[in-house]
Order: C-alpha cells, then structure tokens, then sequence
C-alpha cells in the first residue's frame, strides 16, 4: 500500500466515523421525526390524563374530608351520648338502692305511705334519660363510624389508580430520554461514552433490560373510549 | 361464608383495601398473591373457591395469570374476577375470551364487589 492509497483508506475510516456524513445523518433524521411524531401523539394524552389524576385526587381528598368532619361530628355526638348515660349512673344507683331498701323495709308499712314513696322514687327514676334510646341512637352511630372508616378506605384506591398512571408517564418520560440517548449515541459514535452521563447511560441499559414485561403507556393510558361498569355488565350478560 | 377467596394484586395497598370491602360483605376465609406466580403456587396447595385478580402486574399480566388458571384442569373451575383501572371494550373482549368470570372497574364499593361474587356464585 502507498503513502496515497493510505491516505485514502485513512479518510475513508475518518469519514465513516464522522457524524454529520449525509448517509449516517438521514437515519438519524428520521429516528427523531419518529421520535417526535410519536411524542407528539402521546403527550397531549398523557397531560390529558395528569390533569385527570389531579381533578381525580383533589375530588377524593374532598370527599374523605367530607367524611372526616361527619365522622368526628359523629364521634362528639356519641361522646354526648355517653356523658349523658355516665353522669345519670350515679343518680340512677341511688334510686334503685332507695327502691330496693324501701322494699326491704316495708314488712308492716302501711300501703298508704308505702305506695305514694315508691311512686315518687320510680317517677324519679323514669324521669331519667331513658337509656335504651340511647344506647340505640349510640349503636347507630357506630354503625354509621363503621361506614364512613368503609368509604375512606375505598376512597384509597385513588392510589393505586394514580401508581399506575404514574407508571405510564414515567414510561413515556423514559422512553423519549432512551429514544433521545440512542440519538446521541449515534450522533457521537465512539465518543458517546464521554459526552452521555453515566446516569443516563445506566438508565438506558436498565430500560432495555427491564423492556419485556414493563406496563406500557398504552398499556394504563388507552387511546381508545373507556366503558362503564354498566356497559361492562351488559358485555359480560351478553356472553 | 365458608368461601375462601385469593385476592392477587401486587399493590399491598390494593390487596388491603379489597380486603376490608370483602371483610366487609362478610367474607373472612381470604388469601393474599403478590403476583400471578405467586397466586398459582397458591393455587396449588390452598383448596381455593373464589379469585380476585387485578389486570395489570409485573411479570405475569392478569389476562395472562387468567390463562394459565384455566389452562390447568384441577383449576380451571374457579371463578375469577377482575379489576381493574382500565376498561377499555378490547380488554374486556380479551377477559370474556380467557373466561373471565366477571370484571370491575376501580373505584368499586364494597357493595358492588360483593354484588359481583354474589352473581358470579349464582351463575357458576
């Protein structure tokens, strides 16, 4: 091999290696004008979707704090409910041993001063809050704690529809940051390894690697319409 | 009830919340999965009546676990229902086709869960 031919061969290598060459950048070209078509077309519904999740998660938190108050105007309410029965058991103790001792006592009593005694001591004690409508306005208002505790649970599934929301941003997200660093790579060619972040250079290896079997955007985030659980019942009653 | 039921999520949040509604529709006899390979090993050494599964888990996909359920004959009578944050016709086409039992919509109430078993028990 000459000194010329050398050189040509060297210029050839230098051009292959050179980014901006017409052949090497039109692939390129359109890897980003896919790159962007795709976005383009999945961005919109993706904000179309966080700005579901918020609307979604500010509705949620609205309605456990609905339940919130009316539980703790519930729970002041059966403490009421409570003081009433405890502050009226002493009173109550005293007039059923006064009614007992009366009793116990009356061998040889006339029923005139008997009777009129033992009335006055029952009206007495039936003036009392009457117990049993309490302690039954008492279960209700347990029932009706059990069913709000029921309601902030199941309001709690906001999360995980908002997880996995979540999960289909943050897929598109690192899909344009691997598509972008393929994009980079094949600009920079062997030079790649100093200009990309390392971050970068992991994550994009760990997102291959973990590729098969990840939830895809279309996966949680689908373009097409959403039944109700009407419509599904009619599906599945159809069968 | 006497109904022992596998709930399969691998959200342990989700696993929690559809706890407390069947706790609530007065089912106690429950089993947790984190996933589909969870809940077939499952499946395999609990005498399991019910299945509650969630559509999208890592690794085996709900539709996915729903296949291998019914694909395997000592199984593959149990009826399955699935949840999920997605309803979209295709999916719920998918599910019909994989004998899916039945299929809900999250957020759900304790009372429309309960309404689902109650049907699906009815019709098996």
């Amino acid at each position: 091999m000459n000194e010329h031919e050398h050189m040509d061969e060297s210029e050839r290598v230098n051009n292959q290696k050179t980014p901006f060459d017409f052949h090497n950048l039109l692939p390129i070209i359109e890897d980003i004008m896919l790159m962007v078509h795709e976005s383009l077309k999945k961005i919109p519904h993706v904000t179309s979707n966080l700005n579901k999740v918020t609307e979604r998660y500010e509705r949620v938190t609205a309605e456990i704090l609905g339940v919130v108050d009316r539980l703790n105007e519930n729970i002041d309410l059966f403490l009421g409910e409570l003081l009433i029965i405890s502050d009226s058991l002493p009173r109550r103790k005293e007039l059923q041993d006064e009614i007992h001792n009366t009793l116990m006592d009356s061998a040889g009593v006339d029923a005139t001063t008997l009777l009129p005694r033992l009335q006055s001591l029952w009206q007495e004690y039936k003036s009392l809050h009457p117990i049993d409508e309490i302690i039954q306005s008492m279960l209700k208002r347990i029932e009706s704690l059990q069913g709000d505790s029921t309601s902030i649970t199941m309001s709690l599934q906001v999360q995980d529809i908002t997880a996995q929301h979540m999960e289909a941003i943050n897929h598109l997200i690192e899909s344009v940051h691997n598509r972008l660093t393929l994009i980079l790579q094949k600009f920079y060619g062997a030079e790649f390894q100093s200009v990309i972040p390392d971050s970068s250079r992991k994550k994009l290896s760990d997102y291959i690697a973990r590729q098969s079997g990840k939830v895809t955007t279309h996966d949680v985030l689908p373009e097409s319409e959403i039944e109700s659980q009407n419509e599904i019942d009619r599906m599945f009653k159809e069968k | 009830m006497g109904l022992k039921i596998l709930v399969v999520d691998d959200s342990a949040t989700m696993r929690r919340i559809v706890l407390n509604a069947l706790r609530e529709g007065g089912y106690t006899d429950i089993i947790e999965a984190s996933d589909g390979k969870d809940a077939l090993e499952k499946l395999m050494t609990d005498k399991i009546d019910f299945i509650i599964t969630d559509w999208n888990m890592p690794n085996m996909s709900g539709l996915e676990f729903v296949r291998a359920v019914r694909s395997e004959t000592d199984i593959q009578h149990i009826p399955i229902l699935m949840v999920t944050t997605r309803g979209v016709k295709q999916d719920i086409v998918e599910a019909l086709q994989a004998r899916v039992n039945n299929f809900i919509i999250k957020p759900f109430t304790p009372e429309v869960l309960k309404d689902k078993i109650e049907q699906i028990l009815r019709n098996a």
